[in-house]
Order: C-alpha cells, then structure tokens, then sequence
C-alpha cells in the first residue's frame, strides 16, 4: 500500500510538470488580457499534432521538435491575440470566452477533417524507458516532462519577477491604463504575453507527445483542469498555478489510487468546489 | 432617536487605516456635509455605509435597525443608498429605464416601477429627457439622473459623493435646489460629501470633518469655519497669519 | 414592421408550423424535430445566459437530471413518464439551487460559474457512470412499446413534433414574459452594471437563484423528452461538453435579447448541420463544427447581439436611409 501510495505521489509530481506550462499560460493569458481562452487544450492539441507531423515526415525526435512547435504556437498565439482578440478589446468579457471557444471548435475539427479520429501515437523508445527509485517507478518520459515543465514555469516565474520586462508586464497586469500613461508600451506586452502562453503549450506538447496516444480530442482533457489550476491559484497568479498544479497533479493520482472504480476523477474536482467555498479568490493574488 | 447612528466605524487596507473610528449621528430630514482633504476617508466612509466595502469594525445603525454586514442592496432596501463619485448609470439605458431599475426592487411591476420613477425624474427636473440616451446628456443631468435613481429607490437617507464636482455654478444652483426640495417633499436626509465649501456650508445643517480617516470635528458651519484645527488641516489660513 | 405584415408573417408560421407533419416528409419532419429541441433548450439556457448574462456550461447536469429520473422512475416501477418529467424537473431546480448557493452566493459568477458549472457537468458524468443501477457507462434503453399514452410513447413522429412544438412555444413565452416583467427589469440592471443596480437596491442572488432554476427547470423536462423520443440514454451522450457548447450556440448565434434569436439560431444551426452533412458526408468529419465555430467567431466579432439584432439594425437603418432619400427627393420636388 505504502508503495502504491508513493507512486501515486511521484506520478501525480511528475504530472504537475505538464500542467504546470498549460496552467501557467493560461493563467498569464487572464492577467494579462484579461481573456479566458477556452482554446487553450486545442492550442496544445495543435503543437502536439505539429510534433507527430514533424516525426512521421521528416523523423524529427518529439523532443527536437520543440525548437520547430514553440515558434510555431508562439505565433499561433500571436495571431490570436492580434486579429480575434485585440479586436475585443473593449467588448464583454463573453464576447472573448465566446470567441476562444469557437477557436477551440475550429480547431479541434479541423484537425479532425485532416486526421481522422484515430488515435495515433510516437514511437520512440523514452515512452517505454524507466527509472527506477526503491520501489517506485518513474517513467522517462514523464521525469522529463516534469524538469522541463516545472523548469519553464519556474523560468516565467523569475523573469515576471526580476527582469525589466517582467515589472513592465506585471505594470500592465496591474493597471493597463496607468501603465500606457507611464510609457509602458503596453502592445508589445500583449504580444509577447501571447506569445510566452501559447508558446508554453508547445513546449507542453512536444513533451507530451511520447507520453500519450493523439487524437483530435486530447487537448480537450488539459482544459477543465487547467481553468481549475488557474482558479484555485489565483487568476493571474504565476505562482499560484505552478503550486496549483502540484496540487491538482497529487489530488487527481492520489484520487486516482484511493477511491474505486473511475470515482477517482472526481476527487480533484470536488477539492475544487470546496476549495472555491473557502477561498474564492484562489490561493494567491497579484501575477508573482 | 438620531435616524442615523455610526459608532466607532473604522476601515483597516492592509497599513493603511482609513477610516479610524468614526462616530457621529444624523437626524431625520438633516443634512450633514462631510468635507476633508483628498483622501481622508470620505469615500470609504460612503462605502463602508452602504455595504461596498466591509468596515474592520464599528456598527450603524438606521433607526434602529442595525446595518452592518448587510449587502448593498439589503442596505438600499432598508433605507440608505448612494451616487457614486464615478458616475455609474446604466449606460444602454435611456434616462427613464435608468430609473426605472433603481424603483423596481420596490415596485409591484414593471408598470408601477415606470411611475415611480416618472415621479422621481420630475423631482429633479429630468421629465423632458426621460427617453434620451445617457451619451447625449451634459454633466449636469447625468448627476441629475444619479440624484433621481437615489431618489427613486425610496430609501430615506441619500449619501451624495462629490455630486457637484465638475459643475457650472448656475448648474451647482440647480443641485442645491433639488436637495432642498427633495428634502422638502420627500423628507429625505442627506450626507454629502464635496469640496464647494460656499455650497456645502450653505446648504448644511451641519458640518462633518475628516482627516486621515478620523473626525477632526462636527458643528454648525459657522462654528466649523472658525474651528482652528479645521483651518490649519484643510480650510487654510490667511497668507500672513 | 407593419402592423398588417407582421399579422401575415404570424399566420404564415402558425400554419407551416402546424401543417409540417402533413407533408409526410420522415426526413423534413425529423429535422423539424431536432431544431425544435435544440431551440428548447437554447432558450431554457438563455434564460441563464441571455438574460442574466451567466454563462451556464452545467445544463447537461439537468438535461441529464430529467432524462434519468423520468427514464429509471419508468423502467424500475412503472411509473408513467408524465408524472417522471415532474419529478426531474423538481430534482433540476433543487440541484440549481445548490450550485445557486455554491456560486452566486459566493459571488462567483461570469468565469467562475461557467467553470463551476462545467467541473459539476464532469463530476455528474462520473458519478452516473459509476451508478449500475443508472445503467453505468452503458445507458438505460427504455422498452419500446409502440403508441402508449401512459407511457409517452408514439408511433408517429408527428406527435413528438407537437410536444417539442409546444415546448418551443411555452419556452419562448415564458422567457418574453420574464424579459418585460421587474425580474427583466432586474437582470438588466445587473447584466449593465451590477454595482450600480445593487447600489439601489436591486438583489442578486434572488434574481439569479430564479432564472437559474427555471432554467434547469425547462432543460430537465426538454431532457425527459428526449429520452422519450429516443428511447436511449447514456452518461456520455447526456453529459458531454460537446452537449453543454451545442445548447448554448443557437442563443449566441442567433441573439440572446429576443425570443426569437435561439430559434433561429437552432434553425440555421440544424440546417447548417444537415447540410454539410449531406454535401461531404463522411469524407469531411466535423465540418458542421467547423462552420459553427466560424460562424461564433463572426457573429461574436461583427454583431453585438446575434444575428437577430444584426437584421434589426440592417433593417432600421435601411429604413432611416428609405426615409432620408425620400424627405430629399420631396425637398427637391418642392423647389422644382
């Protein structure tokens, strides 16, 4: 028992590390722009789908194709921002929701018209690699996605906090108009904003690609939990959704292990709902 | 029994104490200025009385019914409402519907919210405009339109934040006019905050002073004008004195 | 419009509404059916999300509430699926009342209460499939029994077609008389500007808690139906995102301020959908999501209140220009 629950520990750890990147962009996304992205698992979906392309043509390494798939959603990103929600700018906040999530439904079924519902996957050998510590295993592919993931969040946590430009964004999250006022050029922190979210979703995917079988509705399952990170650890909060996601990533595997039957999945869900009875505003506030 | 009773209000943001153990009383039909330098309290005061802004402690009271922790619009209900120093009308909404909203918490139906708030509109003079948009109207109305939705509301005390800021003096005129009025035909009470000191000690009954969140004094006008600490906090002394 | 016009445009609908089934047409009828509910339901929604501008994305939680309860109320004790509507929809408007008091209470609304909404809709998947005697993962397959009143089963088609017809109706009635009544009032407040309406008085929760019961209210009994028609219900069909997006459309599509923007938007929505899927079939999937998520994205960026408020502003301005040209063109008669 004492095994199983550790390795649910370590899973539900490693886990953390690839909702981390998706709740972090997400979460960026909100502070910045004020903008729920309801495409966001769609995002990631598409640098996913990138990455096999990039491996069943030209047999680039899933984890090689980051250098190809983060530009790519980067300016996916950018686009976004540019044409369907700086358009927005003044409009309710249903009016961007309502717009991601007609992104989301584009996207999804147009990977669908070209790929079929057929669930693929990548064949490289770290998706069967293992490491072994004691009696817990820690799947090769998993260990990574986690330093590389939790590495990215924590890279975005310092540069929001001790760079220049991450003072300037924060300015922006804070306050737009003061900030425009004080000579923050607020376009370009849209933009680059837009730009770090999406482009954190293909450093998720590639990671992910090794680790999960494809299909045009595998995006999908990141969006509930990461709207749940992003909630729980504060909208805007940086911190909040790496530490959120630690805690969804151990609450879902934990769940996973201590309850019977598929009830698992319910365990995180309901943290969520209790925990947004005790502190709605999330655990943390401001963007660091 | 003073309609309105504060006892020890006080609002605590994080260091900041800004509200600091307020106490005073206001009689029915009174109306009692509230003036301080920017930022000694004024609009919190207003927030934490109509339950915008939760108070670290103290109690008021509206004719012996206790208000705190009631929400705005339970506060609204029981008899104390506010205009906001930032205008917030309905913005696609024309004059009428505006007024409308703030009768109907108090209407049988969307009939009986229509005529109080017809009645309402022509207690400050908006009868003719009833149908415009609120884009097409000057200053002057939209605080106008602010006085008629407290109006309307039906609450008995009206706490105006800054309602004359931004005003033509024939305009502020008309402002004085329609408090005294409503005052009048309403028997409404009311606390207003501004920094016209002509107007206000005009118009007051009494005078509330604040200063770094605490009362720094309250009296008639007369004896305000001549208060030292007053002079020397907000009022300001003569050049070569 | 023309007093006299819109008399004949209401004449002209009542009667291609009522004779539809006449045309003997399985295919027309069918879709009829199928617009007819997803405009029921869309309008059950609005009431949430329309008129009080809370984005519910949990009505599968009672869509999936009267589906069940009519349908194992029904298969267990015989209960006859009249009296099951009403139990469902008692259960929908008790379980919108709870998630009222866990989210509106609290001061969570917009995204908060459309994330509520959605992890509760996830939650009610898996506790369903977890429940055997719920049919689990596989459904409840309710007998079929030819025509029997009692136990709302029709040969013909064209008695669902009234039912769900009936249901449009009452739905949209209910939603104008909502709309034009103080609770309209209200939620106009609150939708503009809720510190403002609640500074003079207008309450929150109460309003909210209503609309939001109703609106579970008419999706449990639009869920009941549908198990009816059908005669099949399982978790993942009942409670799936795709579901909770698919009802929400019509009302963003086709406009969330009057009765009848979710009607056309469910109809342009079915035909859009049976079109693409007679044109390409199966060699295009998911096109009809494709256009309606293109057609989301437009509608959302170049109207501000669907497509029905869209054709108002077409049609008001091409009658102030009608207007216009003709004052100049009598201005120019006069000085000839």
């Amino acid at each position: 028992m004492q095994t199983v629950i550790a390795q649910a520990l370590v899973d539900g750890l490693l886990n953390a590390g690839i909702f981390g990147l998706a709740a972090v962009g997400l979460t960026l996304l909100f502070g910045v722009m004020r903008v729920v992205n309801f495409a966001h698992g769609e995002l990631l979906m598409v640098g996913m789908y990138i990455s096999y392309v990039l491996f069943t043509t030209f047999h680039i390494h899933p984890y090689l194709s980051v250098f190809l798939v983060v530009p790519a959603l980067a300016l996916l990103g950018v686009a976004l921002y540019r044409f369907l929600l700086r358009p927005l700018a003044g409009a309710p906040e249903s009016s961007q929701l309502l717009v991601t999530l007609g992104v989301s439904m584009v996207l999804q079924n147009v990977v669908l018209a070209i790929f079929g519902a057929d669930f693929r996957s990548v064949m490289v050998p770290v998706a069967n690699d293992a490491f072994l510590v004691g009696p817990v295993v820690l799947p090769a592919a998993r260990l990574y996605g986690f330093i590389i993931g939790m590495g990215a969040c924590l890279g975005l946590y310092l540069f929001l906090r001790f760079t220049d430009f991450g003072v300037v964004t924060r300015a922006a999250v804070q306050d737009r108009t003061a900030a425009a006022l004080s000579g923050i050029d607020v376009e370009k922190v849209l933009v680059i904003s837009a730009a770090i979210a999406v482009g954190l979703l293909g450093l998720a995917s590639a990671w992910l690609m090794p680790m999960v079988y494809l299909s045009p509705a595998v995006g999908h399952v990141y969006l509930l939990p990461s709207f749940i990170i992003v909630i729980l650890g504060g909208m805007g909060s940086v911190r909040g959704a790496i530490i959120g996601s630690i805690v969804y990533g151990l609450s879902q595997s934990l769940g996973a292990v201590l309850v019977p039957g598929s009830l698992g999945i319910l365990v995180p869900l309901i943290l969520f709902v209790v925990l947004l009875l005790v502190r709605p505003s999330g655990l943390f506030r401001g963007t660091v | 029994m003073p309609l309105l009773d504060v006892a020890h209000l006080s609002k605590r943001f994080g260091g900041l104490l800004a509200v600091n153990d307020v106490t005073f009383q206001v009689e029915a039909g009174q109306i009692l200025g509230v003036i301080g330098p920017n930022g000694a309290g004024k609009s919190t005061l207003f927030a934490a009385l109509t339950g915008f802004v939760p108070p670290s402690s103290g109690q008021w009271m509206l004719d012996g019914k206790p208000l705190q922790g009631l929400s705005p619009e339970a506060i609204c209900r029981a008899g104390v409402v506010r205009t906001f120093q930032i205008m917030q009308p309905f913005w696609s909404m024309s004059v009428l519907e505006n007024a409308m909203v703030a009768a109907v918490h108090r209407a049988r139906s969307r009939a009986h919210a229509h005529q109080l708030a017809s009645e309402a509109l022509e207690c400050v003079g908006l009868t003719a405009k009833q149908h415009a948009t609120i884009g097409s109207l000057t200053i002057a109305d939209k605080k106008a339109l602010e006085m008629a939705k407290a109006c309307a509301s039906g609450a008995r005390v009206v706490l105006l934040d800054e309602v004359m800021a931004g005003l033509r003096p024939s305009e502020v005129d008309r402002v004085v006019d329609t408090i005294l009025t409503l005052r009048k035909e309403r028997q409404l009470t009311f606390l207003i905050v501004e920094h016209l000191m002509d107007a206000v000690m005009a118009l007051s009954d009494e005078i509330l002073v604040l200063n770094f969140g605490a009362v720094l004094a309250k009296g008639k006008p007369s004896a305000i004008q001549r208060d030292p600490h007053v002079l020397e906090a907000y009022l300001g002394v003569a050049a070569d004195a | 419009m023309v007093a006299r016009n819109r008399v004949v445009l209401w004449v002209v609908l009542a009667v291609v509404a009522i004779g539809l089934p006449w045309l003997n047409n399985s295919f027309i009828l069918t879709t009829a059916i199928a617009a007819l509910y997803l405009a029921y339901q869309a309008l059950a929604w609005n009431l949430t999300g329309g008129l009080a501008g809370q984005f519910s994305l949990g009505n599968t939680i009672f869509i999936g509430a009267g589906a069940y309860a009519s349908t194992y109320l029904f298969i267990t004790f015989g209960v006859s699926p009249w009296i099951g509507i009403w139990v469902g929809a008692l259960i929908a408007v008790m379980l919108a009342y709870l998630i009222g008091l866990i989210t509106f209470r609290l001061n969570l609304r917009g995204l908060y209460f459309a994330m509520v909404t959605l992890a509760l809709a996830e939650m009610a998947q898996v506790l369903v499939e977890n429940v055997p005697a719920l049919g689990g993962a596989y459904g409840l397959l309710i007998p079929v029994r030819g025509t029997d009143i009692a136990a709302m089963q029709f040969e013909s088609r064209s008695v669902y077609y009234y039912i769900v017809l009936a249901m449009v109706v009452v739905a949209a009635m209910l939603m104008t008389v909502i709309q034009r009544g103080r609770v309209g009032l209200m939620l106009d407040g609150l939708r503009e500007n809720e510190n403002a309406a609640r500074a003079v008085g207008v309450p929150v929760v109460r309003n909210m808690q209503l609309v939001f019961a109703l609106s579970a209210f008419l999706a449990a009994i639009g869920g009941s139906f549908m198990a009816q028609y059908t005669l099949f219900i399982d978790p993942k069909s009942t409670f799936a995102w795709t579901e909770a997006v698919l009802f929400l459309l019509p009302a963003i599509v086709g406009g969330t301020r009057h009765w009848s923007g979710p009607i056309i938007g469910a109809f342009l929505l079915e035909v859009v959908s049976d079109s693409a899927r007679l044109a390409f079939g199966a060699s295009v999937k998911g096109l009809p999501q494709i256009i309606f998520g293109i057609v989301v994205i437009l509608v959302v960026m170049r109207t501000r209140g669907g497509i029905v408020e869209w054709c108002a502003v077409w049609l008001r301005r091409h009658r102030l220009l009608a207007a216009a040209h003709t004052t100049v063109a009598e201005e120019r008669n006069a000085s000839a």
